[in-house]
């Protein structure tokens, strides 16, 4: 009896909870558009919680933001155009993915060029050591 | 040889150390907010009613022509609590206008906690929506900020105002504003 009142328990509040995240956020009319605009929210940055998108975000600000990208994607926005005008408002910091930019080189070539250095390195490395050995 | 042998030996030691200086620094250095983007300018148009007013409109308009603070505040924001004191000690001075917007908060909630704590509002937008989130840049409240007469914002804080703020800052930049824009620049 205590179990089935458990499992009931936790079904209940599934429920609860599945409604509560369909009633609070109207999906657009349009599946294709609502598709880009979940995209989108998996690609911008919540500004309240650094490092979660907008998508897994509960926050406040987040939903905002999902309000927004959803009405300019309804409008007919491009995605460039949406993202750009987040940039606009507050920086590249919004963006999950850094664009590639003068400031950002080092960040996105920064790890291969280090691998390609210490592969040299290694390779002189070993190449003396054998000459040495024989 | 030994010297080669060593090199190896440290070679473990120096992967260790760089994994210790990088979590080091991961540790010391806070997480940032986007700070200062609206610097220079303009808020973005929003349109929500006044406290108080159903149907009626607020927007940048309402500080149209004035160097003014605006601050975004909520009854259930405990730095906004904090803030208020300084706000209403300010707007005792009436030397700045102050404008406020009821962010995501229930109209009777505002009433009270303005009619507890004092309304040192020149007028209170009220948007439980979040219309004034992207127009603002908002990352949570509370937040303010000092528009000049072109409604360009000079000035934003993301934190709970203190003294200290308004009169080393805000208070100075506001009466230089308005100097300024007297001279006709």
């Amino acid at each position: 009896m205590n179990r089935i009142g458990i499992i009931a328990m936790l079904i209940w509040s599934l429920i609860i909870g599945a409604a509560c995240a369909f009633t609070i956020e109207k999906p657009l009319p349009d599946a294709q558009q609502e598709l880009r605009a979940k995209a989108l929210f998996h690609e911008i940055r919540c500004v309240v919680c650094q490092s979660e998108s907008v998508a897994d975000s509960p926050a406040d600000i987040a939903a905002d933001i999902r309000r927004m990208i959803r009405e300019q994607v309804a409008k007919g926005a491009s995605d460039s155009d949406i993202k750009a005008s987040l940039v606009s408002h507050y920086g590249d910091y919004i963006l999950m993915k850094p664009p590639l930019n003068n400031a950002t080189f080092l960040l996105w070539f920064g790890p291969a060029l280090v691998l390609v250095t210490a592969f040299f390195v290694a390779m002189r490395f070993f190449r003396r050591s054998r000459r040495i050995r024989s | 040889m030994t010297v080669r042998l060593l090199i190896i030996r440290a070679i473990p030691l120096l992967i260790m150390l760089t994994v210790a200086v990088s979590l080091l620094f991961g540790l010391m250095n806070k997480p940032t907010k986007p700070k200062g983007r609206m610097i220079g300018k303009p808020i973005a148009m929003f349109d929500i009613p006044e406290l108080g007013k159903p149907g009626s409109h607020f927007s940048p308009k309402a500080w149209e022509g004035r160097v003014a603070l605006i601050n975004i505040f909520a009854s259930w924001c405990e730095s906004c609590q904090a803030e208020h004191g300084v706000l209403h000690a300010l707007s005792q001075t009436g030397k700045l206008p102050i404008y406020g917007i009821a962010w995501k908060d229930k109209e009777q909630n505002i009433h009270q906690w303005l009619s507890a704590y004092g309304n040192p509002y020149k007028a209170v937008g009220f948007d439980n929506k979040g219309r004034t989130t992207l127009p603002f840049s908002m990352t949570g409240i509370p937040e303010t900020f000092l528009v000049d007469k072109q409604g360009v914002v000079r000035f934003h804080y993301n934190a709970a105002l203190t003294d200290d703020v308004i009169t080393t800052e805000i208070l100075p930049l506001a009466e230089e504003l308005n100097r300024d824009e007297r001279m006709g620049r």
